[in-house]
């Protein structure tokens, strides 16, 4: 089994309520993942959806960061954080070289 | 910690070193603010760069050049080569450096010409006034500050947060993110005087998979792939796992890095009011060759030169700051860039049945100059079946 660290929720993250979070389409213009996702999220309101970064896996090299369409992480030297809101669209976790980032999906 | 400068450069690489030394060259009062705890490492590039480019900037010195390059080989799906030999392209071909090493010297060059240097310094957003930039807050070794300045030089590589923070659209669609990952590896047998790359669909989908010498029995090896190629079980370093298990079995890794390389257009705006945008950032990577070293130092060194004008006429409006905008997008590296956009946009269409057929058509030749442009040319006259779909290179060349 491997370890995974939990993102924190940062500020105004809307995660510690468990809230689900909802696709939006229009913010989708960077990728085609809304028909991959939508079925996963945003359809189903007992469905709660973060983002897990593996900190052992991760090389800190910013990939990530330039992909994402919400600005939501943050590369503070050789450690990756999820500091603002994250809308779960899992474009970051496509990119990573590495595979160290990973949009989960709980009831 | 100063707080006042005529320039702020966010970003210890390239295009910020030689944006800082220009402008404390022109006698600016100029801070350069880096994230990370030391210049240059962990290394995000395969270190490769052109003699003639590299020189325009900086002159070579053998603590940061790893290996001296003779030749460049293209291999096909199936194993066809195109070889392109240094004696028979009538310039020179490059190095391949040290960037922890090469890195450093810039900085260096930098603070020896008058530039502050802060390391473990991160810019978290800019200082706005009335829409202007204005500076930069900054988080110091966890304490934070306000560092103003009158044009702030957004050289912050990849991540690019700054001028996305003050507005402009630097988001990378996932497709045109070269997702990367890469091995210093030793006790490998390889052609030291040769970059290597290899192209196909199972090798490494819509890029390439490099070998380059950094000395005897040494090289990088690393690979590029397409953002929307990239998923579980089919990343870059699945890729690279594969290929260094079948070709290089008994290597030893010293290094193992990541990175992300933009191969899409370049922004569509480069400045705003208080605001310049230089290397990576700005996304002005070669679209062909994920090269960026270059034109970092060169949009870098460019902008400090307009910063520096504007500063002296009181002016840093993005008005003020445009001729920089206008003038690298109409220079050589604006217009390569242009073409090899083109290029690339083709490329990635090619299955390997293609690519099999075009290497072969070009697999002897001898090229007369040593770049791109040639070679695509070369494609263009060995294929006349292939005009009509040889007519998007042949537009992107004119
Ligand atoms: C795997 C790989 C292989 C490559 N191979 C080659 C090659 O062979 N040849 C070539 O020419 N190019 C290559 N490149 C591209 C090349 O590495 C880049 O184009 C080049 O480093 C760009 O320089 P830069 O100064 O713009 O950015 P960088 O070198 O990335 O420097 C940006 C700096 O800004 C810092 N920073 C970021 N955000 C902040 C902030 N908020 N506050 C303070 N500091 C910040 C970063 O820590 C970093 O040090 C490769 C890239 C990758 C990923
Ligand atoms: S892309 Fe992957 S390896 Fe790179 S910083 Fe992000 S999580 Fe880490
Ligand atoms: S899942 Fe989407 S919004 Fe969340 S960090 Fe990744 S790219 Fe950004």
């Amino acid at each position: 089994m491997e370890q995974w660290a939990v993102a924190p929720p940062g500020p105004g993250a809307g995660r510690d309520d468990g809230a689900p979070i909802r696709h939006q389409e229009q913010r989708f213009r960077y990728c085609n993942l809304y028909e991959e996702h939508k079925g996963f999220c945003g359809t189903d309101d007992n469905m709660s959806t973060m983002l897990r970064i593996n900190r052992d896996k991760c090389g800190y090299c910013g990939t990530c960061v330039a992909v994402c369409p919400e600005d939501a992480l943050e590369l503070i030297d050789a450690y990756l954080s999820l500091e603002r809101e994250c809308i779960a669209c899992g474009i970051c976790a496509r990119a990573c070289p590495l595979g160290a980032l990973e949009v989960v999906h709980e009831e | 910690m100063k707080n006042n400068y005529d320039i702020l450069v966010i970003g210890g690489g390239p295009a910020g070193a030689l944006a800082a030394k220009t402008a404390a060259e022109a006698g600016n009062s100029v801070c350069i603010i880096e994230k990370r705890s030391a210049i240059g490492t962990p290394v995000r590039c395969a270190e490769g760069i052109g003699k003639e480019l590299l020189k325009e900037f900086v002159k070579p010195d053998p603590r940061w050049i790893s290996a001296d390059i003779e030749r460049a080989r293209l291999i096909a799906p199936n194993g066809t080569t195109i070889s392109l030999e240094q004696d028979k392209a009538g310039n020179e071909v490059g190095y391949v450096l040290d960037r922890k090493v090469f890195d450093r010297e810039l900085v260096w060059q930098a603070a020896e010409a008058g530039a502050d240097v802060i390391v473990k310094t991160r810019a978290t957003e800019p200082i706005m006034e009335n829409g202007a930039v204005r500076g930069a807050k900054v988080l110091s070794a966890g304490t934070p500050a306000d560092i103003r300045a009158e044009v702030v030089i957004a050289a912050d590589g990849t991540e690019a947060q700054f001028a996305r923070r003050a507005g402009l659209d630097t988001v990378v669609p996932l497709r045109e993110m070269m997702s990367c990952a890469q091995y210093l590896m030793t006790d490998i047998d390889i052609d030291a005087g040769s970059t290597d790359f290899y192209l196909g669909n199972d090798i490494a989908p819509e890029g390439y998979l490099w070998v380059f010498p950094k000395g005897d029995r040494t090289a990088n090896v690393g690979i590029g792939i397409s953002g929307r190629k990239s998923r579980d079980g089919s990343r870059a370093k699945d890729y690279l796992d594969r290929f260094v298990a079948k070709n290089f079995p008994e290597g030893k890794t010293i290094e193992a890095i990541a990175g992300g390389v933009p191969v899409c257009r370049p922004l569509a705006c480069t400045v705003a009011d208080g605001l310049m945008v230089a290397g990576d950032a700005a996304r002005v990577v070669d679209p062909i060759t994920g090269g960026g070293i270059g034109n970092a130092m060169y949009t870098g060194r460019l902008a400090a030169q307009v910063a520096s004008r504007c500063i002296e006429a009181g002016n840093c409006s993005k008005e003020a700051l445009m001729p920089y905008d206008a003038e690298w997008r109409a220079s050589k590296m604006g217009a390569g860039i242009e073409r090899n956009y083109k290029v690339k946009e083709y490329f990635v269409t090619l299955d390997d049945a293609k690519l099999n057929t075009l290497a072969e058509s070009i697999a002897n030749i001898s090229l007369k100059e040593f770049s791109v442009r040639a070679l695509i040319m070369e494609l263009i006259t060995r294929n006349p079946k292939l005009l009509l779909e040889l007519k998007a290179l042949k537009d992107a060349l004119s």
